[in-house]
């Protein structure tokens, strides 16, 4: 356990880079499509998204590490991590839902619509599970899914200003709506690979 | 009483019981599968030992002391014909694992990664044949391949782990 | 509805990833290699029988409330069980499926068609309809990863194809290829339907497990952008 203790600040700052602009969970590994398509169009809705995602995803990992180290492993249970790690999600989501709607009802007003979009939402879970199979200690779980967040946050704000411009556009009758939407999304996919360069070039 | 019934304990039922025989069909299927999964790993990595010390006849775990952190498993081939070193060490996307194999001489056989999760077309060179080739026949030095150029995160991490595994040759060597 | 048509409409007319465009992720992020296209849909496709005729089984068992719940849980332990099979007897798929595997559990395809058709339908139409609907999953994976592979790598099932083997386009089977492929095979499937599939008030919601909570999103927002 010392060793997985052991703090190691270049190893946290390249796991944060890498999860927002190299791995980006929507652009590179296809994480989370559903809602980058479906609510990506206005910039308030992609940002309370997004950040409802965060929220969740530094939360689901708070919560599912542990249970995977101190509860699964020991017993050797390690084969009921999916539906376990679902389960959890679900009910954390459920949770927040219900504590935001109690004691901070300004924020569930903010977030509350986004909140049951995420339980199905395949980042989250993503996050959670790639976390133990790249054997991530604790702090860099955490520092991986504020990573992963806010790289769905940012492909959201992007991509929400590429759609409000393409509004305008005239596009073939039959790319209109979404065809159109994913061609785009590849072009700003490509933006990204500009950062990979720059981050593995960075830290070596 | 008999809306407590439904509203409360049929659902809470229902569902403790799909859990209940879920977790019992996982445990069953499990139990099956797991002799054939963890047999299936163990020729996976006896295949990759041969790979890059195909004149071994068979391979020895040794139990050492002290090794570099990178290192986590030495083999000695029965016949003397080397050492196989498996590493695990952090590329930016998680952990690479790689294996490499040095003979008696004090020579690389041959590198090769198990496993890695680098961006594709990336990072990922280090699978790659041109990047394995200059490790090849070269002694504890790595001269040849010290000027590899455009070195990235996951380049000198695999760079890195070679040099480990020569540490714990010597000490090995030394053991003995 | 007969039973035939309750087997094809899945193929073609109601595919689920090119006419519902459900579980956009793992048909973007498998569809690089055509082999791979195939093991993913068949291994969702036994995910979605057994769920389908599991749920349907259960229809009248399973309280409305905890309905999503309980679902999850019979979903979540299909997946794992068809994961350990895979793991057992062909590691290699595995490996190249890798997250993707353990994801079908939240792939919208099989909570919606438990949503959609199995818990209102009987277990013979839930299991044509899971067959149906894995069928064509399987099919358009199958379609994306051989455009995928031909341009990208030059191969198609691992054969090799001349010229193009030395002249590949390898941003095809990076993730702007995946989006682009994807976007491609919808135009084409609106222009030779003419539009008729896509109707561009509610699509990709029709079949998704989430579409009440995104309704209430969009008519907070005044009713208008439903499309996409």
């Amino acid at each position: 356990m010392e060793e997985l203790m052991h703090f190691d600040f270049k190893g946290l700052v390249i796991i944060l880079m890498s999860a927002v602009f190299v791995n980006n969970y929507v652009l590179q590994r296809f994480l989370g499509i559903c809602p980058f398509l479906g609510v990506s169009k206005k910039l308030d809705q992609a940002t309370g998204m997004s950040i409802a995602v965060i929220f969740v995803m530094l939360l689901a990992t708070a919560v599912t590490w542990p249970i995977q180290y101190y509860l699964l492993d020991p017993n050797d249970l390690g084969y009921m991590q999916t539906i376990v790690f679902i389960l959890v999600i679900a009910a954390l989501v459920q949770l927040v839902e219900i504590v935001l709607k109690k004691y901070v009802p300004s924020l569930h007003a903010a977030l509350g619509v986004y909140l049951p979009l995420i339980t199905t939402n395949c980042a989250v879970l993503g996050v959670t599970i790639l976390n133990i199979t790249e054997n991530y200690d604790f702090a860099a779980s955490m520092i991986n899914s504020l990573g992963s967040g806010l790289g769905f946050f940012l492909a959201m704000v992007l991509f929400s200003g590429v759609r409000s411009r393409m509004e305008g556009g005239d596009t073939p009758e039959a790319f209109k709506g979404l065809p159109i939407t994913l061609v785009a999304a590849s072009i700003v996919s490509i933006s990204f690979f500009g950062f990979a360069g720059v981050i593995e070039h960075l830290f070596s | 009483m008999s809306s407590v019934m439904k509203d409360f304990v049929k659902p809470v039922l229902v569902l403790t019981l799909i859990c209940l025989f879920i977790s019992a069909a996982l445990a069953f299927t499990n139990q099956k599968t797991a002799p054939i999964i963890e047999e299936a790993e163990l020729a996976k990595a006896e295949q990759a030992r041969r790979d890059v010390l195909p004149e071994a006849d068979d391979f020895k775990l040794l139990k050492l002391e002290g090794l570099p952190s990178t290192v986590t498993e030495v083999y000695k081939a029965e016949n003397g014909a080397g050492y196989v070193f498996m590493l695990k060490t952090k590329g930016y996307g998680g952990d690479i694992k790689l294996i490499c194999g040095i003979d008696s001489e004090g020579r690389i056989t041959d590198t090769n990664t198990l496993s890695q999760s680098e961006t594709k077309g990336l990072g990922s060179r280090i699978t790659q044949d041109d990047f394995r080739e200059p490790f090849r026949g070269e002694d504890a030095s790595l001269a040849g391949v010290e000027t590899i150029s455009g070195a990235t995160i996951s380049s000198s991490a695999y760079l890195n782990a070679i040099k480990d595994a020569f540490t714990a040759y010597e000490a090995v060597k030394g053991a003995e | 509805m007969n039973k035939l048509k309750i087997l094809t409409k899945g193929f073609i007319k109601e595919n689920p990833v090119l006419v519902l465009v459900l579980g956009t992720c793992p048909t973007l992020a498998v569809s690089t290699q055509a082999s791979n296209a195939i093991g993913m849909g068949l291994a969702a496709t036994v995910v979605l029988l057994c769920s389908n005729i599991a749920i349907s089984a259960l229809r009248k068992v399973i309280p409305d409330k905890v309905r999503i719940p309980c679902y999850i849980v019979l979903i979540a332990g299909f997946v794992t069980i068809v994961q350990m099979l895979i793991k057992a007897f062909a590691p290699e798929l595995d490996e190249q499926l890798g997250i993707y595997l353990p994801l079908i559990v939240v792939n919208c395809i099989i909570l919606g068609r438990a949503e959609m058709f199995a818990n209102k339908n009987t277990v013979l139409d839930s299991a044509l309809d899971g067959i149906g609907m894995g069928i064509g999953f399987t099919l358009a994976l199958f379609v994306m990863a051989t455009i995928r592979e031909i341009l990208g790598s030059g191969t198609w099932l691992g054969m090799e194809i001349p010229v193009l083997i030395d002249n590949n386009i390898s941003i095809m089977t990076l993730a702007p290829g995946g989006f682009f492929v994807f976007g491609c095979l919808i135009a084409l499937v609106n222009k030779i339907s003419k539009g008729k599939t896509i109707r561009k008030d509610d699509f990709s919601c029709r079949g998704c497990p989430s579409a009440a909570a995104c309704g209430k999103l969009k008519s907070a927002e005044g009713g208008e952008g439903s499309e996409a």
